[in-house]
Order: C-alpha cells, then structure tokens, then sequence
C-alpha cells in the first residue's frame, strides 16, 4: 500500500541469529500511533515477553525510532527514541530521545523504526546504508570511546556523512547508566539504553540514507511547515533560547530559587553565575550548533584552551552544569566543560551518572560514608578532582565506583549492607522515582502539578515526559495575562487554556484539578516523541502546540487529524506505556515522590516552607487516575482500552484489574 | 539616595556585558522609573530586549527581593531588582 509520511519499513534485526528482516508497516498501525515513541512503546508491548526480567537477557528488545516528521521540513525535525522493553535503572521499560542527525538519517535510508532482539556472539555494529543491512565486526572498536568509535567507523566507511550511534567504555561495561551518544553528543538519556547495546554485543549503528521522505501534500505541508517556523522565530523568548539553549536556565532558575543545591538541600547558590550559560558563552565558546533542520540551534561549540581542564565539546546543556555544578556544590566552570565532555565520550548519561555523584557526597556530609568505604575519595562538596575520579570508576567499574554499577538505589543497598545501616536510611537521600534519579532539576515541593508529572512518568522521574511548564512561572508570568496570549505564546488550544485559567487550576499551591494540566502536557509531549520533534518548540516551550501538528501530519500524510486526535494519539501511546508498566507490577505505590518531598520543607528562597502534603497528592494522584480512565492502582480500564482502539490490550488489563 | 542591586538573566548579561551592576537612583522612584531610566541609559538593543518591539509590553519579568514588582511598588535603598525571562525546561 503506498503510504505518505511513513517510509513504510520497520528494520527487525535479530542478533543472534544474524538474521534481518524489513517488515512492512501497517498502515492502521502508523495512523494509530504515529512513530517514534509511539511505534516503540507498542512494539515492546506487543513483542515482548513480560516474564523476562533480566535487562540484559538476550531477548530485550531495543527499538529506534525516528518520528513521522523526522528528516522532513518540519522545524527541529531531529529526534529519534530509544526504548528498551526493561531498563537496567527502572528494570521496568523505559527510553531516551535524542536530537543531532541519526535519526533523520535513518528516515532518508527508509526506516520508521529499527527493533534489535538478540545478542551477536561477539562485538558487532549495524551498517544500514539505504537497503543495504550489514552486521559488522566491531571487535576492533572495543575499549574504544564513542567519540573514537565514531571516527574509526567513519573511516571505515570511507564517508564522513555517516551517522553514527555509539556506545563507549560504560555501555561495553554494562554500566546501567550507560547511554550511546549520536553525534558525539547528543545523548538518549536515562533509560540505560547503551548499557542494553553493550549486552547485545552491539557497539554502533552507523547510518547513511539517500531516499528523502515522501508527503501526501507537498504544498500544504510546506505551508503548515513554515507556519510552525514562524512561530517559532516570533516567540518572546527565541532570542535567549538560540543563543544560549538551555545553559542559561542556570540564571533564571537562581533568580526564582530553584537551584537543587548540594543534592536539594537548599536552593540559593553563591557564585551560580561561574557555572551559568552566559558566562560560559563569553569564556569558552567557539559558536552555535543546530540540530536537522531546526532553526532554534541551541546548542553550542566550546573549548577550554589550557589548564588541567583543557577540553572540547558540544553544550553543555543545563543539566551538566546543575550536576556537576549546583547539585554538587561545585562552581568551577572549566571542571563542568571537562566532565561534559568526560561523560559524552564514555558513554554515561550525565544525570544518571551524576547523581551518584552528588549523593554520595550527601553521604559523605553526613557521616555515613567516609574514606574507607570510597578508597581514600574525598567527597566533599565541590571537590572536583574527585567527581571525575568518580565517573571513570563508573565508566570501568572500579573502586568505589563499581557500586554504582546497577545505579544509586543498588549502591545505595550495597553500602547499607556493608555498614549494617537500613536500606531506607541511604535511600532517603536519593531523589528518585521508579529507580531513576531524577532528570531535570525542577523543585518540586513548590509546584504540585510537575511534582505529579515527575512521578507518574512512564519512563522513570523526569521533566520531559510532560512537565507543565506553565506552572512554573505561573504566579510571575501569565497570571493575569489574556488568555488568547498565552495560548498564542504556548500553543496551548485557547479552549484547554480558557478553562484552566477559569478554574484557578494553576494556581501555586492547588492540588484540586492539576490533574488536567498535566494530563495535557504528558499526552502532548508524547506526540512531540512519536512525530520526532523537538521538545523545544512544542507547548512545552516555543509553541508548535497539537493545532500546528495537526496541519503538519494531516499534510504529510494525507489522513485528516484535528488537534483533538493529535493529542489523543499522545493519550494512546501514554496509556500503553502504563499498561506495559502495571503488566510488569508496577502500581500506585510506585507513583509517589521521594520521601524527602514530604518531609523537608524548601528551607530558604522564595519558597521556603513548601513541601508536599503526602495525603493531598495520594487523593491527585487518584483524581489523576480517574481523568485518564484508570482504575485506582493505575491501571488502564476496558472502557478507556476500547475507546482508545486498543481492544488488543484491554483483556491483559481485565485480567489484571481480576488478579489485583 | 539609595542605592539599589540590579541582576541581569540571559541575554541581558550579554548587552550589558555584566551580570550586576548597582546603580544609585533618586528617592521616590519606583521600578517603572527604574526601567525608564535603564532604557535611556543604555542602548536600544537593551531596550528591545526588556520590551517587545511591536507591543512595547514586558518581555521580562521583574522581581524586587525575589518577589515580583508591581510598576508602582517604591524601591528602597539596599533592594535587588532582578530581569528575569520566563524560563523553564532543561
């Protein structure tokens, strides 16, 4: 069947058998779901045996997806999804998504999705070249970092235009904080996903494409295409996101007080502005970078020309900077670059990684741990000689490091156990959620609605699965405004808006009603996943909100959506999510924060005193429940499975809803 | 007199090439006075950051000791005024 949009392939590679398949995409299956996140999150649930528990089980399944307007003329058309069906820091499923080229070169070979099952008898890595599919010895590459890897392949290829998505020394190691790296850094975070290709044996994927991507109607999607861009290139904050992307959130966030420093103790910092985007832009950078097609380009060149931090790199984005930077007590802004660039070529998610960083020096600070249990590293706060020290003992399993191997909540247990301490006290100290600290530095105590995105995130803990970014400045920014504004602004439907501001449900402090903003924001964020664009430019920051998307993939792909399936196809594929992760066990009490949330109020800055009343956010959590057709546990109702086209899912969910 | 402590965010660090300044302003004035005085002070670049070009509305939000300021709120010797954008992710 001809399909526009879509390539029309889905690549099925079988490591172990050595066997390739192109299997062809089913049309009701793509108009369901979209791509990107949205095949990904289906294919595992469909594919994957729920029994197998070992994420490093041969029959993990790991799906690459690009988006249906990955490649394309969309703007910031860049991003490709990775998921594992289990993830070695949640053990349950989890992803990453990660901009840069790889996945826009994956859509121009032909392919809407790669599903990798197996484990090759030695070190191997994935040549795609249009239809040409090869499984390539890699056994030269190992030990070799991703940034090595990926020069060495180039080489090997002969063309310096290959894409390339590799794994160094930590995913090798089966580190579970391992990530791959596409472009030398642009990274798919947190799900442990490079650890998952290090046990498949599988050390890249280099990718080159030639074909394009068709569209059902070349003329409207331009149009749709360059109105998107317009709205991009109008917003009010354009010119602070393309020049600094998100480095300078380390300013606006001291300015409101919301820097999670030294591990969340406190929020104000001296001397943030050492470790802030426009500092670091005026010392060490060399220009700007954009990703495929995005005319955003936020991310940035810098170098450091001398010193024992001499280094060279792409970012940092926020979250290096507050890891290595805030959280750690750390204000040395070459130290940052260093380990920056330190993590994207050892192949470690830089939050997962440096978390165990800043909550060991919590440990340190007070008293549980000390220089006999960390091999002589002093973790105090800001010792940055030691920080590095730290993530290559991760990276190789070393020292003190080689506890972290499973991530902080197992090390955590492992340090318990050797000092004869509860497990409960170290893991106290962990911001975390389903095993993954947390991604993304927001402060949660102060804003209930992304404290509730946070925790019933279906990946693990974290700000990009659907953070309602509105609430944060609420109070300071839009309260007031018309909402016709706003919803320009944001690109949030004027009748969802409406009804927001006319039930107060932003309101600093509510926990009546938050369940709807964040329901919009999750299912939006979803499809901005399965479309393949950034997060930048969708309701999230920019405004290409669900009406924007519906033009672009009703012109793509020739099928009429309106905003209202758009953001219905985000529900679908969230509500797969959540059946994966209540078929695997989890439930309600796995929903919740870190206890800390509950018990430490904020103890300086503008919000000092908020914290989060565990008996008001049990009753969100369940109102939250509810909005999305799931039963108290969480887990997804017949009613809402059927309403939803997911008949095929609604039995394993009866059967759940009798046994539980 | 009073002396008062600007803090710039963003792009406004770049214009003003500085990330504070303190600048000493008559008795009386309130942040609607302040940010006049900025805006003729320095450039029109520093101007058209603050404002939007078109609207001449806000583009920033302006906090007195962490608290947002009303335009007619007085400033008082010793007081931080901060510029900061509505900016969130990461």
């Amino acid at each position: 069947m001809k399909m526009f949009g879509w390539s029309g392939i889905i690549l099925d590679v079988d490591l172990t058998k050595e066997k390739i398949v192109r299997r062809n995409l089913n049309k009701a299956f793509a108009k369901l779901f979209l791509g990107g996140r949205g095949f990904n999150s289906k294919i595992i649930y469909d594919e994957f045996d729920p029994t197998i528990c070992d994420p490093y089980d041969p029959e993990n399944l790991l799906c690459i997806s690009p988006g249906l307007l990955s490649g394309s003329l969309a703007p910031s058309s860049s991003r490709v999804e990775i998921s594992v069906a289990r993830s070695p820091i949640t053990m349950v499923f989890s992803d990453g998504n990660a901009g840069g080229f790889f996945g826009p070169e994956l859509r121009h070979a032909g392919y809407d999705a790669i599903v990798i099952r197996g484990r090759h008898k030695k070190l191997s890595y994935l040549l795609i070249i249009d239809d040409d599919v090869q499984i390539r010895d890699a056994t030269h590459l190992r030990g070799m970092t991703t940034w090595e890897t990926d020069e060495a392949i180039k080489e090997e290829i002969g063309d310096p235009e290959v894409q390339i998505l590799a794994i160094g020394p930590a995913g090798e190691n089966l580190v579970a904080s391992a990530a791959p790296a596409c472009n030398l850094a642009r990274v798919p975070g947190p799900a442990g996903s490079g650890a998952v290709m290090g046990s498949k044996n599988l050390k890249a994927i280099a990718v080159r494409g030639t074909k394009g991507i068709k569209v059902a109607k070349p003329d409207e999607f331009e149009k749709a295409c360059f109105e998107a861009f317009d709205q991009i290139l109008s917003h009010p904050l354009y010119k602070n996101w393309s020049i600094y992307g998100t480095s300078m959130l380390v300013g606006t966030k001291a300015a409101i007080d919301e820097l999670p420093v030294k591990n969340w103790q406190y929020t104000t910092f001296p001397n943030y502005e050492l470790t802030d985007g426009p500092y670091l832009y005026e010392h060490y950078m060399l220009k700007n970078k954009g990703c495929f097609n995005c005319p955003v380009h936020c991310s940035r060149y810098y170098i450091v020309r001398e010193g024992s931090f001499a280094t060279y790199g792409e970012g940092p984005e926020y979250e290096a900077q507050d890891t290595f930077g805030a959280r750690a007590g750390n204000t040395n802004p070459e130290s940052i670059l260093y380990m920056n660039t330190l993590v994207n070529q050892l192949g470690l998610d830089v939050l997962q990684a440096g978390n165990a960083i800043c909550t060991s020096m919590h440990w340190w600070q007070d008293g549980l741990i000390d220089q006999n249990d960390t091999g002589g590293l002093i973790l105090e706060w800001g010792n940055v000689d030691a920080m590095i020290e730290l993530l290559k003992q991760i990276a190789f399993k070393r020292g003190f490091g080689a506890l972290f191997a499973d991530g902080v909540v197992p090390a955590a247990k492992k340090i318990a156990a050797k000092k004869g301490l509860p497990e409960e006290k170290l893991i106290y100290y962990i911001i975390q959620g389903k095993g993954m600290t947390q991604v993304g530095s927001e402060e949660l105590r102060g804003h209930i609605g992304v404290a509730l995105s946070f925790a019933t995130s279906t990946r693990g803990f974290d700000h990009l699965r659907g953070m309602p970014t509105i609430e944060i400045y609420y109070e300071q920014w839009y309260k007031g405004k018309e909402p016709e504004k706003v919803a320009n602004e944001l690109g949030i439907p004027l009748e969802t808006l409406t009804d927001w501001f006319n039930h107060d449900l932003l309101r600093k402090g509510r926990y009546e009603g938050k369940e709807y903003v964040v329901k919009y924001y999750q299912d939006h964020c979803a499809v901005g996943d399965a479309l393949g664009i950034c997060r930048f430019i969708t309701s999230w920051r920019l405004g290409v909100g669900p009406i924007l998307m519906a033009k672009m993939v009703s012109a793509a792909t020739g099928i009429d959506y309106t905003w209202q399936d758009i953001q219905k196809v985000g529900e679908r594929i969230w509500t797969v999510e959540y059946a994966i992760q209540r078929r695997y066990g989890l439930r309600r009490k796995d929903d919740f924060l870190p206890e800390r949330c509950y018990k430490e109020p904020i103890p300086d800055g503008m919000d000092k005193g908020a914290f989060i009343d565990k008996e008001k956010y049990e009753k969100l959590l369940i109102a939250y429940y509810k909005l999305r057709g799931y039963d108290e546990e969480g887990i997804p109702t017949k009613e809402k499975l059927l309403e939803l086209g997911l008949e095929d899912i609604a039995q394993d969910m009866e059967n759940l809803h009798r046994t539980n | 007199m009073a002396k008062i402590k600007v803090i710039y965010t963003g792009y406004l660090i770049k214009v003003r090439k500085k990330q504070q300044e303190t600048y000493t302003i008559e008795e009386g004035w309130t942040v609607k006075d302040l940010i006049n005085r900025l805006c003729t002070k320095h450039n029109s670049e520093f101007k058209y950051t603050i404002f939007n070009q078109k609207t001449n509305k806000l583009l920033v939000i302006v906090l007195v000791n962490g608290r947002v300021a009303e335009p007619d709120e007085n400033l008082m010797d010793g007081d931080t005024v901060t510029f900061v954008f509505p900016y969130s992710g990461g």
